[in-house]
């Protein structure tokens, strides 16, 4: 059973279809990848499969459960938690306020346990911060915790972001385009963190344009192009594919 | 640093100490003891605005609707059902409180920002205008009289004095719960709605919920001060719903500083003190209250409150302080809905 599944997912925009009876799989453990063009319809699945917008026809089967047209919040209870393609953080906050803001789910601590701040909320406290130093530790922001985080480098914010989306302790992840505004290395390095969080049984949807990163990492990778899927594969499969050369080179020289 | 780890109470002790003694010397006569009541059920009212303004980061133009709305349900129990204005004291805030989450419910799941400030503007006028027209139940414009006072062992509180260190203690128990309650759970999740509505959806937090809850509590807190005010001054009229009290909320919050515990407490006593003292010009007084106004959403954005704990900083820190957390509140960006 996929862990994630969507079936004929469409949305119109006006008369314009962004997705097209979209058809995707997502087993446990894999690192997904979906990719096409610009405005091929890879953030619009990404909103209709995390709640942020409903879709005009089609089924999200998450789990074995039908979970279309829930409210995103409703599906983080479930463990599936996205980022999103313009950096969004608590811009404001400090670094370690954000992975505590961004702890909802995982933290214990009760109204009246905040109110009288009682030895369990103080434990519960203590825990909850020895977790967010894990989770920065993990993405290698430890030497920022007390930085405000809008003044953190662009690579420093992509992995913030992810340590946000981990701190909900998300049984899958969707990432939207996180490696836009990096440089070269910045990229690596959030290569490297997301095969970490594979290992450690988180499943994965990583949204993309660039190919070369992408079929690096994935183990799967399904491409869209005008909303519709037009391949699905092993990197190596994708690369060599027809259409998939075509959608993002135009048409082959002499062909 | 000491002072460092616990955040106001630098501010804080100093406060407490000239609120508690301010009785024994400046103000000795009734009439003075009469301001500093009026100091705490400002800051009271202040401090529930600004849990919509500072916490939430959203604006009701029908706050001092619930206002007087609290001050009414006190007054109407103990005038017409006899109910101890100790009851009153509970019953206010819960009816405020529902109330809010009436419309918060309404208001918050479609508004945010300027739409929500228009359209509790509109809850606002309309509550003006029935407690206006509504003279059996709210004696229309003239308003209810001889609103009697709470009473401790048959002993009545009409001393000002009693009474002032009756609403202080009560006010230090609302700072008390605000400071509190920013730590919680749903504390934090109202402060990350207000940083960033589309990234707390996605790791869990129901913000429309969470918001309508929030909204209520502000409600609830202004009521309360709507029935420390009714059984107070013992009389309550429509224009306590009106806007001359919603400016006075806004001028107290934006005064004293949104986003902090101690700014709306500071901005209600100079709001009440500098108006006393411009007695003298009646309703010019607004005049001079629009210009200070200006000038320190000009020059001290954040309120006075941010500015001196800036000031005081730089003292027991020779410079090196850090940036000012009141600033840190800019609107929430949006990334959710891009087309890719």
């Amino acid at each position: 059973m996929a862990l994630l599944e969507t079936r004929g997912l469409t949305k119109l925009f006006g008369g314009l279809s962004a997705v097209d009876r979209l058809h995707l799989r997502v087993e446990q453990g894999d690192i997904m990848g979906l990719i096409g063009p610009n405005g091929s319809g890879k953030t619009t699945a990404l909103n209709l499969i995390t709640g942020f917008l409903k879709p005009t026809e089609g089924s999200v089967t998450y789990e074995g459960q039908d979970v279309t047209g829930l409210e995103p919040h409703e599906l983080a209870r479930n463990g599936l938690v996205r980022t999103f393609q313009i950096t969004t953080l608590f811009e404001n906050l400090t670094v370690r306020d954000n992975i505590l803001h961004g702890s909802h789910l995982a933290n214990p601590t009760t109204l009246m346990g905040a109110l009288v701040r009682s030895g369990r909320y103080r434990r519960q406290r203590a825990e909850m911060e020895a977790r967010a130093q894990e989770l920065l530790g993990l993405v290698g922001l430890e030497q920022r915790i007390d930085s405000v985080a809008r003044d953190l480098s662009a690579g420093e914010h992509r992995y913030l972001e992810i340590a946000i989306a981990l701190a909900a302790n998300p049984r899958m992840v969707l990432l939207d385009e996180p490696a836009t505004g990096l440089n070269p290395e910045e990229a690596a390095y959030l290569m490297d963190l997301i095969r970490t969080l594979s290992k450690q049984g988180v499943t994965i949807l990583l949204v993309e344009h660039n190919m070369r990163l992408i079929t690096n990492i994935c183990t799967r990778i399904t491409v869209l192009n005008f909303g519709a899927k037009i391949a699905e594969g092993t990197p190596e499969e994708i690369v060599d594919d027809e259409a998939v050369v075509t959608a993002y080179l135009g048409r082959r020289r002499g062909a | 640093m000491r002072l460092r780890n616990r955040p106001g109470l630098w501010f804080g002790a100093p406060v407490l100490a000239v609120a508690a003694t301010a009785p024994l010397f400046l103000f000795t006569n009734a009439y003075n003891r009469g301001l500093l009541v009026l100091i705490v059920i400002y800051a009271v009212a202040g401090l529930s605005l600004d849990y919509i303004m500072g916490e939430m980061g959203q604006f009701s133009f029908g706050h001092a609707a619930v206002w007087g709305f609290g001050a009414y349900v006190s007054a109407k129990l103990a005038l017409d059902l006899g109910v101890s204005p100790w009851i009153g004291f509970l019953a206010a805030p819960v009816a405020a409180g529902l109330v809010g989450l009436l419309i918060g419910y309404i208001a918050l799941r479609r508004t945010r920002g300027l739409e929500l400030a228009i359209v509790t503007l509109g809850f606002g006028v309309l509550a003006w205008t029935v407690a206006l027209r509504w003279r059996s139940v709210t004696g229309g414009p003239a308003g209810l009289r001889q609103v009697p006072p709470p009473s401790l062992f048959g002993w009545e509180i009409r001393s000002e004095l009693a009474y002032y260190y009756f609403a202080l203690l009560l006010l230090l128990g609302v700072v008390f719960i605000l400071t509190r309650l920013r730590e919680s759970r749903f504390g934090r999740a109202v402060r990350s709605i207000h940083e960033n509505e589309d990234l707390a959806r996605s790791i869990g937090v129901a913000a429309t919920r969470a918001y309508v809850f929030a909204f209520a509590f502000a409600c609830a807190l202004v009521g309360f001060s709507g029935a420390l005010y009714a059984h107070h001054f013992r009389f309550v009229n429509p224009n306590l719903l009106g806007l001359q009290y919603m400016f006075i909320f806004l001028i107290v919050v934006l005064l004293g500083g949104t986003g902090t515990v101690w700014g709306p407490v500071l901005g209600a006593a100079i709001f009440v003190l500098v108006s006393e003292w411009l007695r003298a010009l009646q309703e010019y007084r607004f005049l001079i209250f629009g210009f200070v106004l200006l000038m320190v959403v000009l020059f001290m954005p954040n309120g006075v409150f941010p500015a001196l704990r800036r000031v005081a900083r730089r003292v027991t820190d020779g410079g090196r302080s850090g940036g000012d957390d009141a600033a840190r509140r800019a609107c929430p960006g949006s990334g959710g809905s891009e087309a890719g």
